[in-house]
């Protein structure tokens, strides 16, 4: 064993509930990229002016027609579900993709309904940087998410009328190891009275069960223990997958009365359904088609910052190819670059994900940015990777950030680079 | 180095039809219905009534679904309540339930109708 991956090993080993090694591929680097505190500040503005767009716009969202909702990505059985806002803000933990140069931030994409790189970012973070004697830049946000989950908690709660003791169920699919220990992260970090559950565990009734016209079970999602849970923390479970769940023996789609649960403020669900409804890549193409026309429903400073923050972006590739512009193509609900392709200026797909998991779903189309390189250490020795933010805004707050590193596409096999100054 | 188009140049593209764009097109033709609707709403809203005063709550924020204010200081006492007037209500039920709120609802969205009347020619 060489010295480097000794250390490493060593190092991450004392970090408990840690996923430093992903399918015995390295994950965390053992590594630090050194930060100005200019560029943590630009950063968080541009992650501040973004979150405001997207937080703006979700209102005009609701508004749309079933058609324009179709259009953008959102499958019919989630429609009634996206327009429910049951908390004050839209998502609770948010996650922006950037590209930050000297000249420029620019979004690649916004995952507002299941984001993860949270432990890493929020904990393990400033874990490295004691160890290489730097300060961590995401100081403090660890409190700043646990009050933000606290108040999601407590808000998605009263908007039931419940009060007094409550089921509170963290859920995840276990056999997935960075799923289980995030959610069981952010279940430890909120502090409130609360349960681990895996998701083939939970039950739901979804109508009520009569015994000599006297209800026994009523309707609602129920834990292992048969206790009716009051709010389901998903942190990790992505609506457009739920919509899909059946009931292995009726066949009944069981995730589509979950949702239902939540309509009928049964059940209340964290990360909220309006996360979901940001979620779409194809919100981008909105936002940008909006900002082509100057629309006032966007004020002049609003309209700036989409011009500084965001990336032409289309359901079409027509402008791209016509231009003669590079492209990215990328499905609406893709996820961790799968079925990403990135196109050259005439045309030509030049690189692309070699998982094609949403090749059938709805795309969108961007220009396409060069990501910036950096020399990083691995266990295998020095390598040189094309890197890119994720940026937190947390309850409409910037937050804690952090670096994926790895190829052109950013996928499952990214290694995580903390970060100090 | 990356070309960016300019704005101008893309509005000029669509207008002389270059582009076919139908997916894009089509999407933001809804996208700029409720845009609309929205701004004109935006215009007249005028937020009907003042928030309340005298309150420990530090953080009344206006909520567009309901068309009412909301308390967002969880320290407060009326931490998660809704106000309309004159009156604080726990829950978003309560709110929704009450006669006064049902009668303010109606006129909300009467509001929301009139004000679009007249701005669609500018």
């Amino acid at each position: 064993m060489n010295r480097f991956r000794e250390n490493r090993q060593q190092f991450f080993s004392q970090i408990k509930d840690f996923w430093h090694d992903i399918y015995g591929m390295e994950y965390a680097l053992f590594d630090i990229k050194r930060e100005s505190a200019e560029t943590i500040n630009k950063i968080r503005q541009a992650t501040e002016q973004i979150g405001h767009i997207f937080y703006k716009s979700a209102p005009l969202l609701r508004m749309l027609d079933d058609e324009t909702l179709l259009r953008l990505g959102f499958p019919t059985e989630t429609h009634s579900f996206i327009r429910l806002q049951t908390l004050p803000v839209e998502s609770v933990i948010v996650r922006l993709d950037l590209v930050v140069t000297d000249e420029q931030v620019k979004l690649l994409e916004i995952n507002a309904d299941t984001p993860t790189f949270i432990k890493e970012t929020f904990f393990v973070n400033g874990r490295v940087c004691e160890q290489f004697e730097l300060k961590n830049p995401n100081d403090g946000c660890e409190d700043q998410l646990k009050q933000a989950m606290l108040k999601a908690v407590t808000s998605s709660l009263r908007s039931m009328g419940r009060s007094g003791a409550n089921n509170i169920v963290f859920a995840a699919h276990s056999e997935h190891e960075e799923d289980k220990l995030t959610t069981m992260y952010l279940k430890e970090l909120m502090g409130l009275k609360s349960q681990y559950m895996d998701f083939h565990q939970l039950q739901l009734v979804d109508e009520p069960i009569l015994k000599s016209e006297e209800v026994v079970i009523a309707q609602g999602l129920y834990d292992i223990h048969g206790e009716k849970i009051d709010v389901l923390y998903r942190q990790t479970y992505p609506i457009e997958h739920l919509i899909h769940d059946v009931d292995p023996i009726t066949k009944d789609k069981v995730g589509q009365s979950l949702m239902k649960l939540v309509e009928q403020q049964q059940l209340a669900v964290v990360n909220p359904p309006s996360a979901f409804l940001l979620q779409s890549k194809a919100i981008m193409a909105l936002i940008w088609g909006l900002h082509e026309e100057q629309h006032s429903f966007y004020t002049p400073q609003e309209h700036n910052a989409i011009h500084k923050y965001f990336l032409p972006t289309y359901l079409d590739s027509d402008v791209f190819l016509q231009q003669g512009q590079s492209f990215v193509k990328k499905p609406t609900f893709g996820r961790e670059g799968d079925t990403v392709e990135i196109f050259s200026n005439t045309g030509k797909k030049i690189a692309e994900d070699f998982h094609k998991t949403y090749k059938d779903e709805l795309s969108v189309y961007q220009q396409f940015i060069e990501l910036p390189q950096t020399i990083i250490q691995t266990e295998q020795g020095p390598k040189r990777a094309h890197y890119m933010y994720g940026s937190f805004y947390i309850n409409g707050q910037a937050s804690a950030i952090g670096i994926r590193a790895g190829g052109q596409i950013t996928d499952n096999g990214s290694y995580f680079l903390p970060i100090g100054y | 180095m990356f070309y960016m188009l300019s704005q101008q140049d893309i509005r000029l593209s669509h207008r002389e039809g270059i582009f076919s764009m139908n997916k894009t097109k089509k999407m933001m033709t809804g996208a700029l219905a409720a845009a609309a609707l929205l701004t004109l709403t935006a215009c007249g809203e005028e937020r009907g009534y003042a928030e309340p005063t005298g309150t420990d709550c530090d953080d009344w924020d206006w909520d567009d679904e309901t068309g009412t204010y909301y308390c967002d200081d969880h320290h407060s006492t009326h931490a998660g309540s809704y106000y309309y007037g004159g009156k604080y209500y726990g829950t978003k039920n309560s709110l929704q339930t009450s006669a006064d709120y049902k009668t303010y609802k109606t006129n909300y969205k009467s509001g929301i109708g009139s004000g679009s009347k007249g701005g669609f020619g500018g």
